[in-house]
């Protein structure tokens, strides 16, 4: 397993340019989406409203068996923040289902944190001290199936508020508004890049568990009992590899199920 | 603490009010309950300890509740309360990173429901003996400056004779009950493990040595004493820590002022060792075979007994028998 993927959902193109190019995201043809990617990036191109972001979202998910992290970037209206302020996600919420989400921060960050509602339609009239948009609970229902709540985040600049509404932004302005936060959009990924890789460290399975594979046959279920054991044997002897050459003549699966398992009872020291 | 997330209901009670005030700094997120962050699927709890967050709410239902077959130490009624859900020290081999999905403190701020909860249990076994653990879900005092636990409710127990407060613990936060006249029925209950142990598998937690000395503090003071050496962790040199350990504690604690010793060993349900194994599969803790008896996963039946017997063997030579418990887990009584 590799160290782990970052998967990006945006809504827009104009969302995406400015993080395609600072990423050197290449286009992958014959997609059902507009979606780029380079060794450790996939960005997705969703189309606007909960239901694209949530289908992308999953589409995105098939693609790949790898452990992944979830970001879905864009823009998002508010009363009364500024525009072009970055803000992370700490609620997300549906408007019309009522439903919820909470991100887990686990790490530092300096970037603050709001509310954020999605909505079906775009709104005018803003509700309380939240952000808005029409992605994010899509996105973040969706993810929640792929991943944990500490490696699905949204981070949303502002583009309207009660000052300055919707009628306003174009095309340019989006991509002028991402490029400018940048630098700290690409901040956050690399620390949640990180979160991941170690997170995909701590739970790797040992080489030795596909060598095995190959030399004997494993059921399903045996397959699962074997990763335990082969990761349990690891923890056992740091240091150490278990190599199928220094292994005892061994038949077939069950008696490398068999042997393994011996290996892992305590030992009383007289 | 970056984000305080407090039921609606709850915004204007006064404790609410106060751990709010406590951490001015944290971004206060109102939610309609705390199940709704507490136990959604989908959280990496070790990930979460390592930043967890505070969730303040109202307990409705089963503030007082009947504690499991093993843990007890002698009354004839037993119970436990949760002020508090989850523990500010990381121990591997605790039980709560296995039971919850979530590692977020929660803080029932409904104190008094909780009293009166307890009032009631105790008035309904008039002459009996009933006890009350708290520590069952988090540790009694570590959260006590900020929640003031401890000063709250051990006035429940003045003057309600037959009703035992327990405060499990290994937190040196002892100041309120050192200001607090000594009641005769709260027993304050140090939890230890060998100092070698202690820094490997107990994050967060005093020294062996603090623990002792607030122990010494209490115990000069008049409050009664437990000490609770549960779990047992194996070491290849078990027996030489355990005794070391022992040795410590009772060459500055007076066994006249300890009301109760218990013994057990590691032991964690089947479901909730799977759980901690997938969160911690680069910890020795749950590498090795461990047997499952009855749905509880522990060290073999052998090398438990023999751990179990010899610490036994230890502790009498401090302790008379009459003060010594052994927690044992369904289904291993007969064994």
């Amino acid at each position: 397993m590799g160290l782990g993927m970052i998967n990006i959902i945006v809504a827009l193109d104009c969302e995406a340019k400015p993080l395609i190019t600072h990423f050197d995201l290449q286009r992958q043809q014959r997609h059902a989406y507009p979606l780029y990617h380079s060794a450790n990036m996939q960005l997705i191109v969703s189309g606007v409203g909960m239901l694209n972001a949530a289908t992308a979202t999953g589409y995105l998910a098939g693609l790949s068996n790898d452990s992944a992290a979830w970001l879905n970037i864009g823009i998002a209206g508010h009363q009364t923040h500024t525009l072009g302020e970055l803000y992370l996600a700490h609620k997300i919420s549906n408007q019309q289902t009522e439903q919820s989400w909470y991100p887990g921060f686990t790490f530092k960050c300096k970037i603050p944190t709001a509310g954020l509602t999605s909505f079906a339609e775009p709104v005018t009239d803003y509700h309380d001290d939240l952000l808005h948009d029409m992605e994010a609970a899509g996105f973040y229902q969706a993810a929640s199936r792929f991943n944990s709540a500490e490696f699905i985040h949204c981070l949303k600049i502002v583009s309207d508020n009660a000052e300055r509404g919707t009628h306003n932004i174009n095309k340019h302005m989006v991509t002028e508004l991402i490029t400018t936060k940048l630098e700290t959009i690409v901040e956050f990924t690399n620390a949640l890049a990180a979160q991941l890789a170690r997170w995909n460290e701590i739970t790797a399975t040992p080489g030795i568990y596909a060598e095995l594979l190959q030399r004997w046959h494993f059921s399903t279920y045996q397959q699962h009992q074997l990763k335990q054991l082969v990761k349990r044997w690891s923890t056992l002897h740091p240091g150490q590899e278990l190599v199928i050459a220094k292994l005892p003549s061994l038949r077939n699966s069950r008696d490398v199920l068999h042997y393994l398992q011996k290996s892992l009872d305590i030992v009383v020291e007289a | 603490m970056q984000f305080i997330y407090a039921e609606e209901a709850i915004l204007d009670d006064p404790h609410t009010r106060a751990l709010v005030k406590r951490f001015e700094k944290s971004t206060l997120i109102p939610i309609k309950h705390y199940g709704e962050v507490f136990n959604r699927k989908g959280q990496n709890f070790r990930l979460q300890k390592q930043q967890p967050g505070l969730i303040l709410a109202k307990k409705h239902n089963e503030l007082v509740l009947p504690a499991p077959e093993g843990y007890g130490i002698g009354g004839k009624h037993n119970y436990y309360f949760s002020h508090m859900l989850n523990c500010v020290y990381d121990c591997r081999y605790c039980f709560l990173q296995g039971m919850y999905r979530s590692a977020n403190y929660v803080i029932f701020v409904n104190f008094t429901d909780f009293k009166q909860a307890i009032l009631d249990t105790a008035n309904s076994h008039v002459g009996e003996e009933t006890w009350f653990y708290s520590g069952y879900d988090c540790d009694s005092l570590a959260y006590e400056p900020m929640t003031g636990f401890a000063q709250t409710f051990l006035p429940v127990f003045d003057g309600h004779p037959n009703a035992w407060l327990e405060l499990r613990t290994k937190s040196t936060q002892i100041r309120n009950l050192l200001q607090h006249k000594v009641l005769p029925n709260v027993v304050v209950a140090y939890s230890f493990t060998p100092e070698e142990i202690s820094q490997r598998l107990e994050e967060g937690v005093p020294s062996v040595d603090k623990r002792i000395e607030a122990m010494v503090k209490l115990q000069n003071k008049g409050w009664k004493l437990g000490l609770r050496f549960d779990p047992m962790i194996y070491h290849p040199d078990y027996q030489q820590q355990y005794s070391d350990l022992f040795t410590n504690i009772f060459a500055r604690i007076d066994p006249g002022s300890v009301h109760s010793v218990s013994l057990g060993a590691f032991r964690i349900p089947k479901g909730f060792y799977q759980n901690v194994a997938n969160l911690y599969p680069d910890n020795t803790l749950f590498a090795h075979n461990m047997e499952n008896t009855a749905g509880m996963m522990s060290y073999p039946l052998t090398l438990e007994r023999e751990m179990l017997d010899y610490c036994h063997e230890q502790l009498l030579a401090y302790i008379p028998e009459s003060i010594f418990f052994s927690c044992t887990p369904p289904g291993k009584e007969a064994l």
